[in-house]
């Protein structure tokens, strides 16, 4: 059952007016623009030990993403297919209003956009993945945990998620006895099969004004928010309402131009940490 | 299986079940369907079926959830495990927390939640047969079975799933149209206000396709409202006769 | 009458449908208003006054209650301490129903204008009384002060019969036993007959 949050961060009342009468001059407590994102770092293969991982941090938020590999039976109505398994936890010291426990709502649909946005947009030709088609399929573990919390989870995520598939490092799977085993090499690793990038921008509305990557004051005043998952060449990979709020088709328009403009931002970020790596 | 291609759009421009791509689904509405609940709505498209009940507003347990300003809003989307093709679970999955947290979202901002503080307002969404657009069907089930409770809102919802199969924009995509195509959008309004309190995309769509698919949902989801109208407006008229 | 045409009284309307600018009616019940739009909150008849300029939405069905400050309830005595009762709300007067109970306290000073010394020499648990509200917040705390509220039914605490009205006191027909209550004037049974 899901259930109006009673336990919402406290922001001043002060700050709140503040926080709205700035963004309607078109100004952000922190002296962003309202389409600037805050300073970014992505540092790909961050944990040595996961298949790949990566650490991303957007203002004070940070997500570190890690992925593990396995081999398995693939699901019967995909037998040629590997399996992506897209998990979110929010680490209770991330926030005071975060809990122990099993995922809550929050965590399970910012899995799911991710997880949507990446198999709706093939980001991995999962088909590629198949070992022995129909009987042993690569199975990825995409875990991602938020460490703090400071705002725009979701953007940080996806930035996270995504770094890790770029930059991960499969062991190669080894076929023995006619198909009926398969043990993964560890000594001989290779990238996934990439076919596409994806980046999620949160466009937040404030009265009639759309921001960027709010941050956690500027999240208890928004009255809601899209999220814009956009692929490299500005194609539309998923798209969430998120907040109880409404929007109107005029204002999703704009919301969606200004999502498509910011994510060059996340994807510029994003192709540099890759090539430093690469020249590593 | 899904490997072998089917054609869900034929050389007339026909869709699967013989509906153009702007038609929707038979619609059927009933209001005030359950006796116990405050207020509850059945509401069928095509072979989707959902039920939908409210009870409320009702005092909070445990009383630590309350708000002292206005009411809390609690939903339950569910599905039943013989809704399905495969049986399933009734535990409650990912996909069900995620709606019922979306459901809620949008719900919100239609109830005058200010005007019962430190109350709750349950609704509960059951669909009894999955078809693809359970949630826009619950979503509209939910708004009558509010309506029917008294509870003042802003506005009815009224709601479409918007599909792409083999490349063409159609209206109330069906369980097929939903597994083979390749992108499904549901979108829900507040119909008179002109409001979205839903939006989800899971597929690609290019920035003009997205622009298509929105006018296209408006067209649906105007002749929803209509049939929502109508389905309020038939129980007040058999009501009334049965007061003379 | 032809200006009138346009705001036809009577006419059945929908949560959200615009009834008129706030230029030419005020919002009234059931009405709210948005960038100077009246819409209607309920499934209702629409009632254009044309004298003081208001329009009000009447619903076709019950509108969801919580208890209000003002209002006369019927409440269960649910646990009893020295110096207040916890009750459950159930109902209102004027056939007003709620969406299952509402916890209600009746503290001792709130029982009689006479001198109380414990909440049990007035009401006990199961006791149905008539309150008034007093507060608009939940736990709602209750009066029972006045002669038509108070105990409207009661049981015998030794063996569990409804207890009779005999002038101030309760009396128990089955044996005998006399109790004291803040008795409501409208208590339901009394000379041995439902009234």
């Amino acid at each position: 059952m899901s259930m109006t949050p009673s336990n919402q961060r406290i922001v001043s009342k002060l700050k709140r007016s503040s926080i709205v009468s700035l963004i309607k001059k078109g100004l952000r407590v922190d002296g962003r623009k309202l389409d600037e994102y805050r300073e970014i770092t992505v540092i790909p293969n961050y944990i040595s030990k996961a298949e790949g991982s990566a650490y991303a941090k957007i203002g004070g938020t940070l997500v570190i993403a890690g992925l593990k590999v396995g081999v398995g039976t693939p699901y019967p109505d995909m037998p040629n297919s590997g399996v992506i398994t897209v998990n979110a936890e929010f680490v209770p010291f991330a926030s005071p209003t975060f809990e122990p426990g099993p995922p809550d709502e929050n965590a399970i649909e910012l899995a799911r956009v991710i997880d949507r946005s990446i198999r709706e947009l093939h980001v991995i030709d999962l088909e590629k993945l198949a070992v022995v088609p129909g009987e042993k399929v690569y199975i990825l573990w995409l875990d991602i945990y938020v460490f703090d919390h400071d705002g725009n989870l979701l953007d940080t995520s996806m930035l996270a998620a995504i770094t890790t598939l770029l930059s991960a490092r499969i062991p190669k799977a080894v076929v023995k006895e006619n198909g009926r085993i398969v043990e993964l090499d560890k000594e001989v690793r290779e990238p996934l099969p990439i076919m596409n990038k994806v980046v999620t921008v949160s466009v937040g509305k404030v009265n009639d004004k759309f921001i960027v990557d709010p941050n956690i004051d500027e999240e208890q005043v928004l009255d809601c928010r899209l999220a814009v998952s956009l692929s490299e060449d500005g194609k539309i990979a998923g798209m969430q309402k998120m907040g109880s709020g409404t929007f109107t088709t005029e204002e999703v328009i704009e919301a969606v131009k200004l999502a498509k403009k910011a994510s060059k931002t996340l994807f510029s970020k994003i192709n540099e940490a890759l090539k430093k790596i690469e020249e590593q | 299986m899904r490997y072998e291609k089917i054609k869900l759009v034929d050389e007339n421009g026909l869709r699967i079940d013989g509906r153009k791509p702007d038609q929707l689904r038979p619609v059927k509405m009933e209001v005030s369907v359950l006796k116990n609940a405050d207020g509850s709505a059945y509401v069928e498209q095509g072979n989707t079926r959902v039920l939908a009940a409210v009870y409320g507003p009702r005092e909070v347990h445990p009383k630590h959830l309350t708000l002292p300003d206005r009411a809390i809003l609690r939903t339950r989307y569910h599905m039943v495990p013989y809704s399905t093709d495969e049986r399933k679970s009734p535990a409650p999955t990912r996909r069900e927390i995620e709606l019922s947290k979306v459901i809620r979202e949008a719900l919100e901002s239609v109830i005058f939640v200010e005007l019962y503080p430190r109350t709750t307002i349950d609704v509960f969404i059951e669909v009894i047969q999955a078809d693809a657009g359970t949630r826009t069907a619950g979503l509209m089930a939910a708004s009558l079975a509010l309506a029917d409770a008294g509870i003042p809102m802003k506005d009815l919802i009224a709601a479409v799933a918007i599909g792409k199969v083999d490349g063409t924009l159609v209206l109330d995509i069906n369980q097929v149209e939903d597994e083979y195509g390749e992108a499904d959008m549901p979108i829900a309004m507040m119909p008179s206000l002109g409001e979205i309190v839903l939006l989800q995309l899971n597929g690609v769509l290019s920035e003009e396709e997205f622009y298509e698919a929105l006018k296209l949902a408006q067209k649906g989801i105007a002749q929803l409202y209509e049939f929502e109208k109508q389905a309020l407006m038939k129980k007040y008229v058999e009501v009334k006769v049965e007061e003379v | 009458m032809v200006l009138q045409a346009k705001f036809y009284s009577g006419k059945i309307v929908f949560p959200g449908e615009k009834l008129c600018v706030l230029e030419e009616f005020m919002p009234g019940d059931g009405t709210f208003e948005i960038n100077g739009n009246v819409y209607s909150k309920f499934v209702g008849r629409v009632l254009y006054d044309f004298v003081s300029r208001k329009v009000t939405v009447v619903p076709l069905k019950k509108v969801a209650n919580i208890p209000k400050q003002g209002m006369v309830i019927y409440a269960v005595i649910s646990t009893t301490k020295d110096d207040v009762a916890f009750t459950k709300i159930f109902g209102a007067e004027k056939g007003v129903s709620f969406s299952g109970t509402f916890t209600g306290i009746l503290h001792v000073s709130q029982i009689s204008s006479n001198y109380i010394k414990v909440v049990t020499d007035a009401v006990k648990v199961g006791d149905i009384v008539k309150a008034k509200v007093l507060t608009s917040w939940n736990p709602f705390q209750l009066t029972t002060k006045g002669t038509k509220l108070g105990v409207i039914y009661a049981l015998c605490s030794k063996c569990g019969t409804p207890l009779i009205k005999k002038r101030t006191k309760l009396q128990c027909p089955k044996c005998g036993n006399v109790e004291s209550r803040k008795i409501s004037s409208d208590y339901m049974l009394s000379g041995g007959k439902r009234s």
